[in-house]
């Protein structure tokens, strides 16, 4: 209170005084922390003592002041102060004194001596500069810079060039010069501008005139030359190139020799000059080629085999799934139709062609589009012109009608008429069945049947061809008669055939012509190869397509070719149906189908599908009216069916997943299998054919078919009658046939010496398929023995094709018991037995293969141990001891809100519990200090009191009577 | 507890069920975890970023190998034997005596980086605790470690240096199975174990070994032994 005044700065605190050794309080580090400061030892003690001194000044004094109304002020300077000596004090003193003489009072006014000064913007108005500003200055009459001035100015305004300071001006006065030019008026600054463009105009027009007058000087300088004739070396007279010209001409046949050269190096010039060529292929160049060429049709056969299992995949890897329709969808396949234009087909490529050509042309661009627009003019003719109703084409088709009447030639042989070959081509087929008919005399029923299904088969022609533009084509493949439903032995193709090669013998005869043309319709085809010999057919077959592919490039020439492929198609049907089976003779054709199956695949597709689905309606005519085949005819195939279907596994790749022509096949040979009842023993041939067959298809993709396999079984099983009791065991397939038929039991004891030697004769195509249903053989040990050894064969080669599959134990269990019941018959011819030992032997090895690699059905989740769980750690990338890592803002605000408040608390007790320790001890020195006082008091009181007892006891002597003391005084 | 009666505390339990059950326990001696301040924050020091540092306070920076302790923890936590629960206890005793208390069902950070953040963490924080769980999986406990190791186990360590080479399928499988057997392991780039609580030394291997690797060995036994796949 009393120390507010101004401390001076020269009076600064004395050192401070040593530190207090007990107040140390040293900071013990457990871990040296690399690279940490360590700091403030004493600091801990030396707020301690602060802390009293504070306390001294602040609680004591309120303390000692408490229930006093006033209190003294000692406001004399430096008098509470003990750090400042006496020579300090009044030295302060004196100081102050001064000071405040100096500062005067608060309201005396400043006595300047000088006027007030007027400003404006901070500056006296009295300055010279602000006095000069408005006044014109016009004392400038020096025109030396006035063209620099102006262009400097006026001239587009100087650009951005710094002003430069004009010659003629003074530094100093620079600001107040460029004023006065600034303000020239408009009328001096144009008069000037006229002025100079005058004088500029003057000495344009002097320079012309000067520049006329050189010219001049000289053009009669040269006139003199010329005149003087010394330049006419120098010039070519007009025309002089046109002179030189002719006589060259005229000199050139003198110098023969020269032009000839001439010739020659212009040629020699212009002379092609030969190409690198790529080089010619080493041996292991071509290899790799064709090694590579290989690998890629395996790879797309393969990925075909997989197709459902992976299509997704494949089609993500090409980079989009293929849409099912719109606008993507048809973009897509133009694209598609596009590449195939630029890689063309290959020899397997019929899956898509046939894909592109079936819905591209005939449900795309046919149905959809009529759907989707109205057909528009341009596309009608476009149809017009494609059915052939044009007028154009009709007046062109007379035309040439009519020329070739000219040269004698028949329209109709030509061969442009697509429905007269058809026609005839049918007629020529009715007729040969009418042959037949007669011949042997075949039901009235029946015929009726072909009618029936003849016009069936008419319809699907419709549907297939008609958009397609080759119903030609199409038609002839299928205009064949249902041979295949006829008996073999009925056929007289191959007589007929015969008869007319004999007949005809005029124009073959041995003799093949070298070039043959492809032929238009299958009478020209049968003309020429009936009667010839498996090479002789080869040969005319091979010659054909030679001659057709020399016309490769010809218009028109695939449709030839897909003719000529119906017609061999055609051919090898006639010829499957004919007896006895020429064999060479399919095995000729085969070769060649398979070639050309290659270059037209969808075309062969179609073929085969066609008659694929005949065959298929025929099987389900045949069964849901059983009564119609019940007695020559059976609901199996025929010979010829059962070779058509051969044909096409081998003509089409039957590995792969989907494939128009050899799934069909494959389906409709297992459905055969599986629902045509056993109704005499010759269908057990047909049906071990097929079994092998649908075992041949399956082969290749290891596909399961049930169908062969249970057929094998089926006829097992016929040879011995049933057990009473046979073990329990999964049905596992469905039988059309009377399950207690004996078809294939051997007669009881019959020759059972000759079985014994007898080998077991390998059933052989074409001699069994021929022969008659009620043919004697099919009675005979003899064919029971091979039939039975056939249906062994399927089963091992079943359980070969099988390997792979995990039902296989399940698949083969009813083959096996049926082996094992052949054990039990009696007079088993012994080739046979030892056969049916090693099938039995092959069967029982497979299947415990097949059961020992089955692994255990195991609950993954009940076996597995327990896993440990895991935690994650909770921690920071840079860590900051003290810092808050809350997510949550607000919590985090709070908490430390919370313990700034926990904190302030623990300072407030703590300093109040100091406080109270300090007065307390205040107190109690106050309290010790009055009590001292008290105690000296009494005891200064007692002492009076004493002295006083002590006097009166001594009789005033104040204590010191003694005995003999005043003997001592009287003495004195 | 208003009873009077306390059941006993959950680290209790925990010890008796691992004193129980057969199982193992890692101790990796002399790891070098050290936290220091350079520049601004706190890091884990390590030869590679330290050099300059280490040699500025007269260290051998060769001598900082804190990545030898993180491959060795790995080693042990990611293995099959760790994962189906028979490790009962891992602990790490560093070169500046701080024994560190590892959770065997801790995950640990795949990153060098990041276990030395965790590293620095734990030393100053003394635990770290899981973000899917309550409990304490990194813990800075009172040492020495033979109070935390069950009465009765066998406990072996491991150094080239040690007289009796053996191999440690066999070794493995003559142990007794009714308490767990503690390994110790050293995590030092150089020199040798200094521990005074070891029943026996061995040697593993003619050559010298990587902690990670010998670990790896370890467990790889313990494996076969116990049929863990």
């Amino acid at each position: 209170m009393g120390k507010k005044a101004v401390k001076p700065k020269q009076f600064s605190r004395r050192k401070e005084a040593k530190p207090n050794l007990f107040e140390h309080i040293y900071n013990k580090k457990k871990f040296n922390v690399l690279g940490k400061k360590q700091k403030g030892e004493q600091k801990h003690g030396k707020a301690r003592a602060d802390a009293v001194d504070k306390r001294k000044k602040t609680l004591l004094v309120e303390y000692k002041e408490l229930q006093k109304s006033n209190a003294f002020v000692d406001r004399r300077f430096g008098e509470d102060d003990s750090s400042l000596t006496e020579e300090e004090k009044a030295l302060a003193r004196f100081q102050r004194q001064r000071m405040k003489e100096l500062t005067g009072t608060k309201f005396s006014l400043p006595d300047h001596d000088e006027e007030d000064e007027l400003t404006h913007m901070g500056r006296a108005l009295a300055d010279d500069d602000i006095k000069a500003v408005g006044r014109p200055d016009l004392d400038d009459d020096d025109d030396g810079g006035l063209d620099d001035a102006i262009v400097r100015d006026f001239h587009f305004g100087g650009g951005f060039v710094p002003k430069k300071r004009v010659e003629g001006e003074e530094d100093p006065e620079a600001g107040e010069q460029e004023a006065p030019e600034r303000r020239k008026s408009k009328k001096e600054v144009m008069e000037e501008l006229i002025a100079k463009s005058k004088a500029f105009k003057a000495a344009k027009s002097q320079q012309r005139d000067e520049d006329l007058e050189a010219t001049e000087a000289l053009d009669t300088k040269l006139a003199s030359l010329l005149e003087s004739g010394s330049l006419a070396g120098l010039v070519k007279p007009k025309g002089a190139r046109h002179n030189r010209k002719v006589a060259e001409k005229d000199a050139a046949p003198q110098h023969g020799d020269d032009t000839e050269f001439d010739r020659f190096r212009r040629e020699l010039v212009f002379e092609a000059k030969g190409q690198v060529s790529e080089r010619t292929k080493t041996a292991e160049e071509l290899a790799e080629l064709e090694r590579q060429r290989l690998e890629a049709l395996e790879a797309r056969r393969q990925k075909r085999m997989r197709a459902g299992a992976d299509e997704a995949d494949d089609l993500d890897a090409e980079g989009d799934v293929a849409p099912s329709g719109g606008y993507k969808a048809r973009r897509q396949k133009r694209q598609k139709r596009l590449q195939h234009a630029d890689h063309g087909p290959s020899g397997d490529a019929l899956e898509d062609e046939f894909q592109l050509s079936e819905e591209d042309e005939d449900e795309e661009s046919g149905s959809e589009e009529e759907d989707e627009e109205p057909v528009s003019k341009l596309d009608a003719r476009r149809k017009a012109r494609a059915a052939g109703d044009d007028e154009l084409q009709m007046q062109f088709k007379a035309e040439s009608a009519a020329l070739l009447e000219k040269y004698g030639i028949k329209p109709s042989e030509a061969g442009d008429g697509e429905g007269d070959s058809d026609e005839g081509g049918s007629g020529s087929e009715e007729d040969t069945e009418g042959t037949g008919a007669d011949e042997e005399s075949e039901e009235s029923d029946k015929s009726e049947l072909d009618d029936d299904d003849e016009d069936e088969s008419d319809e699907a022609e419709a549907d297939d061809g008609e958009q397609e533009g080759q119903e030609g084509a199409v038609g002839q493949a299928l205009q064949q008669p249902d041979e295949d439903r006829e008996r073999p032995s009925k056929r007289v193709d191959s007589g007929r055939a015969a008869t007319t090669s004999e007949g005809a013998g005029d124009a073959a005869a041995g003799q093949l012509p070298f070039t043959l043309e492809a032929p238009s319709s299958y009478e020209e085809f049968a003309k020429l190869v009936n009667g010839r010999s498996a090479e002789e057919l080869s040969l005319a077959i091979q010659r054909i397509r030679i001659c057709s592919d020399a016309l490769a490039l010809a218009s028109g020439n695939r449709k030839k070719m897909q003719v000529f492929y119906g017609i061999l198609v055609q051919h090898f049907a006639m010829l499957a149906g004919s007896v006895p089976l020429p064999m060479d003779h399919l095995d000729a054709l085969t070769v060649h189908l398979l070639d050309i199956t290659g270059e037209v695949p969808f075309y062969a597709a179609t073929v085969a599908r066609a008659r694929l689905s005949r065959l298929q309606q025929r099987l389900a005519t045949a069964l849901t009216n059983p009564e119609m085949y019940a007695g020559e005819d059976s609901a199996w195939p025929g010979t010829r069916a059962l070779l058509l279907l051969k044909l096409w596994a081998t003509l089409f790749p039957v590995s792969d997943r989907r494939h128009p022509v050899a799934t069909p096949a494959a389906l409709l040979v297992s459905a055969h299998l599986a629902l045509c009842p056993i109704s005499r023993a010759s269908d057990i041939a047909q049906g071990l054919f097929l079994s092998a067959l649908a075992l041949h298809m399956a082969a290749p993709a290891s596909r399961y078919v049930p169908e062969p396999l249970n057929f094998a079984v089926q006829l097992l099983q016929s040879v011995a009658p049933l057990r009473k009791n046979p073990p329990h065991q999964p049905q596992t397939f469905f039988s059309a046939s009377d399950p207690s038929a004996r078809w294939l039991a051997l007669a009881p004891g019959g020759g059972n010496k000759e079985s014994d030697a007898a080998e077991i004769q390998p059933l052989v195509t074409a001699s069994v398929l021929a022969k008659a249903a009620d043919d004697g053989y099919f009675a005979s040990l003899e064919f029971k023995t091979s039939a039975l050894a056939a249906a062994m064969g399927v089963v091992q080669r079943a359980a070969e094709v099988f390997g792979g599959i995990a039902a296989l134990p399940e698949a083969l269990g009813p083959a096996q018991l049926a082996l094992e019941d052949l054990g039990r018959v009696k007079g088993f011819p012994k080739a046979l037995e030892e056969r049916r030992v090693e099938v039995l032997e092959a069967v029982r090895q497979v299947r415990t293969d097949a059961s020992a690699s089955r692994r255990p059905l195991v609950r993954r989740g009940a076996t597995k141990n327990p896993e440990v769980k895991l935690f994650n750690p909770r921690f920071e990338e840079d860590f900051v001891a003290g810092k808050n890592y809350d997510p949550d803002r607000e919590r985090a605000e709070q908490k430390k809100l919370k313990r700034q408040v926990q904190k302030e608390k623990r300072g407030a007790m703590r300093e109040l519990r100091k406080d109270a320790v300090f007065l307390g001890a205040a107190r109690e020195a106050d309290a010790a200090a009055e009590k001292r006082e008290r105690r000296k008091n009494l005891r200064a009181n007692f002492a009076f009191l004493e002295s006083q007892e002590a006097d009166f006891k001594s009789g005033g002597q104040g204590g010191l009577w003694k005995k003999g003391g005043n003997k001592k005084a009287r003495n004195k | 507890m208003a009873g009077g009666l306390q059941p006993p505390s959950a680290e209790e339990e925990q010890k008796k069920a691992a004193a129980k059950q057969q199982g193992v326990i890692f101790v990796l001696e002399n790891a070098s975890l050290e936290t220091a301040k350079v520049g601004k924050g706190y890091c884990l020091l390590n030869c590679d970023d330290h050099n300059g540092f280490l040699r500025r306070h007269d260290k051998d920076p060769a001598l900082y190998r804190p990545d030898i302790c993180h491959q060795a923890l790995l080693a042990i936590l990611d293995s099959p034997l760790a994962k189906s629960g028979r490790l009962k206890g891992l602990y790490v005793h560093t070169a500046k005596n701080v024994l560190i208390q590892v959770n065997p069902q801790v995950r640990l950070p795949r990153t060098f980086k990041r276990f030395c953040g965790l590293m620095v963490q734990l030393l100053q924080k003394l635990s770290i605790r899981a973000t899917n769980g309550p409990d304490k999986l990194l813990k800075v406990v009172k040492g020495p470690v033979t109070l935390h190791l069950p009465a009765g186990c066998r406990r072996v360590a491991f150094s080239r240096q040690a007289p009796n080479l053996i191999r440690l399928k066999e070794f493995v499988r003559d142990l007794p199975d009714k308490t767990p057997a503690v390994f110790v392991v050293g995590a030092m780039a150089h020199g040798k174990i200094d521990v005074s609580y070891v029943d026996q030394w061995v040697s593993v291997s003619e050559y010298p070994l990587s902690a990670a690797c010998c670990l790896g060995r370890i467990t790889n036994a313990f494996e076969d032994k116990w049929d863990i796949v």
